[in-house]
């Protein structure tokens, strides 16, 4: 898994790649805490290029949703291009807690909007 | 001079032939002197006189000389007779040096031979580290010897031995005095001498030996390395011990948790006179966040099951299922609002260790054959008609702990009789083979529909092996429990 990191004064953008399973997940969470402190909570975490995610890698999103939200934050994240990853996302209803986008732009207007 | 003396006296026996052979050719006898000190003389008082005549030995250094008193004595001949006697003095010299190195040698193999001895039964680092230091300074010497053996995150262990200790600070800044690029040290204006240790091809310990009086010689120093090499062949031996001894713990351990576990789980099968039911769960490790439970209320006719898979394999996860499934058992309503309550009273121990439990919770009445169920994230959930293809009852709401308020909903639907309800967890659709082929939602409903006649055993057993085929070692826990209505 690649993890990319871009910030703006709007939201953070985390774009991740390849897989984001158990033996990934301590990198991305290092970063998650991070940003705990950080005054701008709004982030895109972009799952285009993510082929698998299990609910390891499920629990550690959510630990930035919670994160975000008792911040009045919110993460976007954007819908992969691989099927077998957005399953766990359909098939456990992560979708209907997550704000989902198809692409970039939606993710902003999303947090923009 | 006075190292020669017991040598002198070897030669004793030789001396007296010399002197016999030159007396019976007229001589009055035969004196060995160094300077004015007669060392031998044949006869005894014999005066060295006008007639004497002389010649001179050289041993290590020191002059001697051989004085064959009378007249006519042939001069060439007393020079051969000292040259005798020198060569015998110089080969006793040698075979008392090569006998000091033997004895030596023989010290220091037996020195070793207790070393090992003393050391076969000892596992414990610290022991180990002492009684070499005691040896060593035995062998070499030294009025204090030290072994310090220095790892990552681990206090160093230290053995002393001998007068003279100090604070473990000094030791440890004597380990980092010694030089890795040498083969040893020499410390305290060469009183004192670092040999390394290595264990497992890294520096890890040192060997320090301190205050011998004269300083150290080669022999010392070769002696210190070969302790140290052993050194390094012991601590790695109770390091392994260590090892094995920790993984043995937690081995037992593991297995005690594992049938704790075990037992949470409700024996198999729960069959009753309308309902064929059988359920199992393997978890990954020795223990899994996979649980499923069932509870039936004879009275009411009601039979209430939940399976529930904890995100996250291992301990951890067990711990949470353990919790889960107390909380589950103490609430008796409807599956949607056990759900909630669950929800509510684990949701802050989730979020702070960043957890999640997918749970179906159902109830079905046998009399009005009406299942009910609400569904928090979780899948597989398969319902397969008797007559139909089957399809999966997908959730309504996120997994319990990811948001402070339950989304679920009660659903009911009839069982008619031959009807078929898979709950499994994701490690069965999910086994994976090596070429990352996954055995998937959609072959996993076909084999329920191929062996939907088949009791309720036989068609877990049969998906179960199926996951099998894909893997040698299951990668995520594996639970599954078939309900099927027969009456």
């Amino acid at each position: 898994m690649e993890i990319t990191i871009q910030s703006n004064d709007t939201y953070h953008i985390i774009t991740l790649d390849g897989r984001v399973d158990a033996f990934q997940v301590p990198a991305l969470r290092k970063h998650i805490e991070n940003f705990a402190n950080h005054a701008n909570q709004n982030y895109i975490v972009d799952l285009s290029n993510v082929d698998f995610l299990d609910s390891a890698g499920m629990a550690v999103l959510v630990k930035l949703l919670k994160q975000a939200r008792t911040q009045s934050g919110e993460v976007v994240l954007i819908w992969s291009q691989h099927q077998e990853a957005n399953r766990i996302l359909t098939l456990t209803r992560f979708d209907k807690v997550f704000n989902m986008a198809d692409d970039m732009d939606g993710a902003i207007n999303l947090l923009e909007g | 001079m006075t190292d020669l003396l017991p040598r002198l006296k070897t030669i004793k026996r030789e001396f007296r032939r010399i002197a016999l052979a030159w007396q019976a050719e007229g001589a009055e006898g035969v004196v060995l002197t160094s300077g004015d000190r007669v060392i031998l003389s044949i006869p005894a008082d014999l005066c060295i006189d006008h007639t004497s005549h002389s010649a001179t030995l050289n041993i290590d250094g020191n002059a001697f000389n051989l004085h064959v008193v009378g007249e006519s004595v042939s001069v060439p001949r007393v020079e051969t007779d000292a040259y005798l006697l020198q060569k015998l003095l110089q080969r006793e010299g040698e075979l008392e040096a090569l006998s000091d190195e033997f004895v030596n040698t023989q010290d220091q193999l037996l020195a070793f031979y207790n070393l090992t001895h003393s050391l076969r039964d000892q596992v414990e680092l610290k022991d180990i580290l002492r009684t070499l230091a005691t040896e060593a300074r035995h062998l070499t010497g030294a009025e204090h010897t030290f072994l310090i053996y220095v790892e990552d995150d681990t206090p160093p262990a230290v053995g002393l031995s001998g007068a003279g200790r100090m604070g473990l600070e000094n030791y440890l800044d004597l380990h980092l005095q010694h030089d890795n690029a040498r083969e040893y040290t020499f410390v305290e204006g060469d009183t004192g001498l670092l040999v390394p240790v290595r264990v497992h091809e890294a520096r890890a310990a040192t060997l320090g030996l301190l205050r011998k009086s004269g300083g150290f010689t080669m022999p010392d120093i070769k002696i210190a390395d070969a302790i140290a090499t052993q050194t390094g062949a012991y601590i790695e031996n109770a390091l392994l011990h260590q090892r094995q001894l920790q993984q043995t713990r937690i081995q037992t351990e593991m297995s005690l948790a594992r049938r704790v576990q075990t037992s949470l789980l409700p024996p198999s099968p729960q069959t009753t006179d309308d309902m064929d039911v059988w359920g199992y769960s393997e978890p990954a490790f020795e223990v899994g966040g996979d649980f499923y439970d069932f509870d039936c209320d004879e009275d009411k006719g009601e039979l209430d099951f939940v399976l529930g898979d904890v995100a996250g394999k291992g301990i951890s996860a067990a711990l949470l299922m353990a919790m889960t499934r107390t909380a589950l058992r103490v609430m008796q309503n409807a599956p949607a609002q056990r759900l909630a309550q669950v929800n509510e009273t684990l949701y802050d121990d989730l979020t702070n260790v960043d957890a999640f439990v997918t749970l179906f919770v159902a109830r079905y009445n046998r009399n009005t054959h009406k299942l009910t169920y609400a569904n928090a994230g979780h899948s597989p959930v398969i319902y397969c008609p008797i007559d139909g293809a089957a399809r999966i009852l997908e959730p309504d709401s996120p997994p319990v702990g990811v948001l402070p308020v339950s989304m679920a909903e009660n659903h009911t639907m009839m069982l008619k009789r031959g009807d078929v309800l898979v709950i499994a967890s994701d490690g069965l659709p999910e086994a994976t083979s090596t070429d990352g082929k996954m055995l998937g939602y959609d072959h996993l409903m076909q084999l329920i529909e191929l062996y939907r006649n088949r009791p309720a055993e036989t068609l877990g057993r049969m998906l179960l092996r199926a996951a099998h085929s894909m893997n040698e070692i299951p990668g995520d826990d594996r639970t599954v429990i078939v309900l099927k209505r027969i009456e």
